[in-house]
């Protein structure tokens, strides 16, 4: 086994562990009795799905309403997370299996690519509802909804733009190599 | 694809067989069928003149255009 396969292999079931541990965390997180929010076990918090500064702006205990409500919101970035994730578990799943320019594995990468743009574009939907059902428990006047397009958006939909085009420079190269494959 | 690679025609004409080919051209039995069988997208002009001279043959005995219509 080459060294690729191992480290192949390896990411293959770290994005595996990825992937199945959301769901448990995402609840672990939302649903366990912290007294305040930034405490948590596991080293994640309700504040790593809080969207800017918001957290120091809730003023009151979150409600079990609240918490179910942001459960919820939170399955929009972490479904997208658990989509990337797939398809990363997929596309080393090919790596360790030495396809490398194959279509599966340029596809998988292309996949990638659009998750993450997906993401890009319902960052400010998630950040509305989240800062809404977090802060409604406030008193009427301290309720907010944030919306914050920073340099982290904008890093992040450049990082999606750059997959993508990987994804498509890849494809060119698969067809070389098929060009040259039937060169004879 | 409209050019023709009549190899067949010409091995049989020569009585040749395709291993036998393939091994005076210096090309694999895999890339000579890939050749026989028209999924060749690109054939160097040194694999042909490799395959005339086996032959004993030119170009034109191997490859044929036909017209797509």
């Amino acid at each position: 086994m080459t060294h690729i396969q191992k480290l192949s292999r390896f990411l293959k079931w770290v994005f595996a562990f990825i992937f199945c541990a959301w769901p448990i965390a995402l609840f672990f997180i939302w649903f366990q009795n912290q007294s305040d929010f930034l405490a948590a076990g596991i080293g994640l918090s309700i504040n790593n799905f809080i969207p800017g500064n918001l957290a120091s702006q809730i003023v009151t205990p979150l409600s079990l309403t609240a918490k179910v409500w942001g459960f919820m919101v939170s399955w929009i970035p972490a479904t997208i997370s658990m989509f990337i994730s797939w398809y990363l578990m997929r596309l080393f799943g090919c790596y360790e299996r030495e396809e490398i320019f194959t279509h599966r594995s340029i596809r998988y990468i292309r996949y990638v690519g659009i998750w993450m743009i997906v993401w890009a574009i319902v960052n400010p939907i998630y950040q509305i509802l989240m800062s809404l059902t977090v802060t409604l428990g406030n008193p009427v006047g301290q309720r907010l909804i944030t919306l914050e397009l920073g340099t982290d958006y904008f890093r992040n939909l450049l990082t999606a733009g750059v997959v993508f085009i990987v994804a498509h420079i890849m494809q060119q190269g698969l067809k070389l190599k098929q060009d040259h494959d039937l060169t004879v | 694809m409209t050019i023709i690679i009549n190899l067949d025609v010409m091995l049989a004409k020569r009585k040749m067989r395709s291993n036998e080919l393939a091994q005076k051209v210096g090309i694999t039995e895999q890339n000579l069928s890939i050749l026989k069988t028209g999924k060749a997208k690109a054939l160097r002009l040194t694999t042909l003149d490799a395959i005339c001279d086996a032959l004993n043959c030119q170009p034109g005995d191997i490859l044929e255009f036909t017209s797509p219509q």
